[in-house]
């Protein structure tokens, strides 16, 4: 505890809502065909994100987990700006992100970074690492003389154990490993002393051997200089060793959010349930231990989405109820929300 | 450090470029053609006085060359050997004194082994003098020994004006008095007399014995002797020369208007080269430019920029380069303005569907998120990744543009102070050498013109192979 502790005295305001996000909405249009054109149908959407609304206090590791297609990158890129939101608001730091412009902007990108999923493609291959961290300086024009900006990339470098430094700087993305890969693109998102670093998936394209090492990075970091993280992820173990906060997406929304503990030892929606169920038991003693909640078929599709509970179609415990009204969204126990008609009868 | 750092990349991605271009036979006959293409401009430039290339279009310099003469080296291939034209500058100097006669004597010899007749001959000369008319005396001896005496006379008397006179003075073989000396000659040695009016005296001089119409060239040695009495201490013969008109002349030959093709040919390379590599490399930078912006910001500007670039792709480019030709000037640089404007459309499209899938690439989402700017973005992360592209595209445009230029000089609408192969194309179209089998004046600037573009595609086709590998699968 001594870290987490050590990290809320460096943010010094314990608790305070760095990140606000509110009725975040964003329906993509399908494009129509010609045919659908003349014979006036329905312009129809990918519900991609429906409303969402999480606080994010600074200082946490907030987890952001579900499966593939729920949603989660594009809750993350509409927090960025890169896509803007149809509906909803995103405040950073008590700034509404979707209104700002020009330089306010700017100053948000350097306060906000990211790291993404795949460390093979999300750096230059034409640049090398020293140019890469350099990078970020100049875009913010951060120090005037190349002598500073050296010893910030150079400090970075060290942070993330890119060491020794002299092999490294010269070198290109291709002659570095998934893992070194992925030190640098955090190294970078470090760079600009940011509040929050959005980490999409840092892990799911790395070994296991060397995830933890990332994690515990991302960790220690965190600890040194009070950065909050938004941690995407689809793995709920990696979500249990970072995380303090974490809320569970299905189709567009938010079914259930808590305390990491928490909601992953007493999980309440019986989504969350199949998600833990579905990470692999390391203990073989349990290998013939029956599953206790098993979802049935595939994610639908999130342009026809259920009606009443998104889950309904694949619920084990499903009701009439289900399938006609949407449940609400209910703070069942002390900070642990969650959406189900089970729980409210 | 950084710096040295980034040239040792550079150099190191070289040579795994070079490592992997040498692998293509194509490419390495497309550097030896260039190679050879440069050797040529370099000693072009180099060799021939700037002012010789200037002269290209001024029919005055090019008086003492030959019409229509063939190359040289044809007699190397057939039975009748034709007379090559001579222009002799440097004769055998003699001068004596009696007194104060001073008597200057340039002696010409020449081996005249051919088969037929020279055209004529010519004999210039530059004398000072201060005193009395110098007097002139020109002769040749035949190789049988025969001495004609073709022309004796005085100079013009100096102007009273002057100090001292300089006399530029030229004997033709169709002068009166020459052919009239011939004409007693021929006369005494076949015992009629003959009309001067009928004397063409090179026919006469390098003719068999007996003296018939159908006499054969007299093979051997010729002597021209040219003789100058003076009567002054000071008098001097500075120099003199003598033109023996012939039918075939260096190795190229002439045109109809007597040029040396040679000069032509070897100019017309590094303007050829100047002009198909600065359209080029204009056309595809500004093409790359354009498709980038277009690519990378979409949307209702992209959907404008290509409506713009359709239209001029579908100009159709010939009409429009003739009517520019025509009504704002055929300045070289004007005419690679013309090409380059007539050149980027394609290079465009093809930019614009590289950036639009370089831009879904992570790292430029991640630069952006990072908060590079626009141009940034497009600069610093777009742009190296089509820059290979480009490098290849270059040299595959380059063909084109000079194919343009040849086809714009073909027309007549070239720069009229330059000599490009395009336009000793357009003067021999003008001339007629195809009907009349002039075939020299045609083939080399053809030859020309199609052996560069070769050189570029073959680079063009390597470079290409190397650079885009999804090419090498196909």
């Amino acid at each position: 505890m001594l870290w987490y502790l050590a990290g809320c005295i460096v943010s010094n305001s314990l608790g305070s809502i760095l990140l606000s996000v509110k009725g975040l909405r964003k329906w993509f249009p399908i494009r129509r065909g010609f045919l659908d054109f003349i014979t006036m149908q329905p312009i129809r959407y990918i519900k991609a994100v429906d409303k969402i609304d999480f606080n994010i206090k600074k200082g946490e590791v907030f987890v952001l987990a579900g499966e593939s297609g729920c949603g989660k990158t594009t809750t993350a890129r509409l927090i960025l700006r890169s896509i803007e939101p149809d509906e909803g608001s995103v405040i950073f730091n008590g700034m509404n992100v979707c209104n700002l412009r020009g330089e306010e902007l700017k100053r948000f990108r350097r306060l906000v970074q990211t790291v993404f999923q795949d460390p093979y493609s999300s750096l230059n291959p034409r640049l090398s690492v020293f140019d890469i961290l350099l990078e970020p300086l100049i875009i913010h024009n951060i120090r005037e003389t190349n002598s500073e900006r050296k010893e910030i990339v150079y400090k970075a470098m060290e942070e993330v154990k890119l060491t020794p430094i002299e092999n490294f700087e010269h070198r290109y993305p291709h002659m570095l490993s998934g893992g070194q890969r992925q030190r640098l693109a955090i190294a970078r998102s470090l760079i600009l002393k940011p509040k929050l670093i959005i980490a999409d998936e840092p892990v799911s394209m790395l070994d296991l051997s060397i995830r933890a090492e990332i994690l515990d990075l991302m960790i220690s970091l965190r600890d040194k200089y009070g950065i909050t993280y938004l941690y995407i992820t689809h793995d709920l173990s990696t979500a249990r060793y970072i995380g303090d906060t974490i809320a569970i997406m299905y189709l567009g929304k938010i079914v259930e959010m808590g305390i990491c503990e928490e909601v992953l030892s007493n999980p309440l929606h019986p989504y969350t349930q199949a998600l833990i169920d579905a990470v692999l038991e390391p203990n073989p003693n349990n290998r013939f231990k029956e599953k206790k909640v098993r979802i049935i078929g595939e994610i639908p599709s999130p342009i026809d989405i259920p009606n009443g509970c998104r889950l309904n179609p694949r619920c084990p415990y499903v009701m009439e109820k289900c399938k006609l009204i949407e449940p609400p969204f209910i703070e069942f126990k002390p900070s642990h929300y969650v959406a189900c008609h089970l729980l409210i009868d | 450090m950084g710096e040295i750092y980034n040239l040792i990349g550079l150099l190191s991605s070289f040579k795994a470029f070079w490592d992997e271009y040498k692998r293509y036979k194509i490419g390495i006959l497309g550097i030896f053609l260039l190679i050879i293409l440069i050797i040529i401009s370099i000693s072009a430039v180099i060799l021939i006085p700037i002012d010789t290339f200037k002269q290209w279009h001024n029919p005055a310099y090019w008086t003492r060359y030959p019409k229509a003469a063939l190359p040289s080296w044809i007699n190397y291939f057939t039975n009748t050997k034709l007379p090559e034209h001579l222009i002799l500058k440097e004769p055998l100097v003699m001068k004596s004194e009696s007194g104060v006669i001073q008597i200057f004597n340039h002696i010409y010899t020449i081996q005249f082994n051919y088969d037929t007749f020279p055209d004529d001959f010519i004999f210039n000369y530059l004398i000072k003098y201060k005193g009395s008319p110098p007097l002139f005396e020109l002769s040749i001896i035949r190789p049988d020994g025969d001495r004609l005496l073709l022309i004796i006379t005085t100079l013009p008397p100096k102007p009273f004006n002057l100090e001292a006179y300089t006399f530029n003075g030229s004997i033709y073989s169709t002068d009166r008095v020459i052919r009239s000396n011939v004409a007693h000659y021929l006369s005494e040695r076949i015992g009629e007399s003959i009309s001067i009016m009928d004397i063409a005296p090179q026919f006469v001089i390098f003719s068999e014995k007996p003296f018939k119409l159908d006499s054969k060239v007299l093979k051997g040695t010729y002597t021209f002797n040219a003789t100058f009495y003076t009567f002054d201490k000071d008098d001097q013969l500075l120099t003199s020369e003598l033109i023996i008109g012939g039918k075939v002349f260096g190795i190229l030959g002439t045109d109809e208007l007597r040029r040396d093709l040679l000069i032509g040919i070897l100019w017309g390379t590094p303007v050829a080269l100047f002009i198909g590599l600065s359209v080029a490399t204009l056309a595809v930078f500004v093409g790359i430019v354009y498709g980038i912006v277009s690519g990378y910001y979409g949307k209702r500007l992209d959907e404008i920029m290509m409506r713009i670039n359709d239209i001029i792709y579908s100009l159709p480019a010939l009409p429009f380069l003739i009517i520019l030709a025509i009504s704002f000037g055929r300045n070289i640089l004007l005419v690679v303005l013309y090409l380059t404007v007539f050149g980027w459309v394609g290079i465009a499209k093809v930019a614009r569907s590289m950036a639009l899938q370089i831009k879904t690439l992570a790292y430029i989402e991640a630069i952006e998120l990072i908060g590079a700017s626009k141009w940034r973005v497009m600069l610093k992360h777009i742009m190296p990744q089509i820059t290979p592209y480009a490098l290849a595209s270059i040299a595959l445009s380059v063909p084109s543009a000079i194919l343009a230029e040849a086809g714009l000089s073909f027309l007549g609408l070239g720069d009229p102070t330059l000599p490009t192969w395009g336009q000793i194309l357009h003067d021999a179209q003008l001339y007629g050498a195809a009907a009349r089998g002039l075939w020299w004046w045609i083939i080399p600037p053809g030859v020309m013109i199609a052996i560069t573009g070769l050189t570029f595609v073959f680079i063009g086709i390597a470079m290409d192979t190397v650079l885009n590998p999804r090419m090498r699968k196909i």
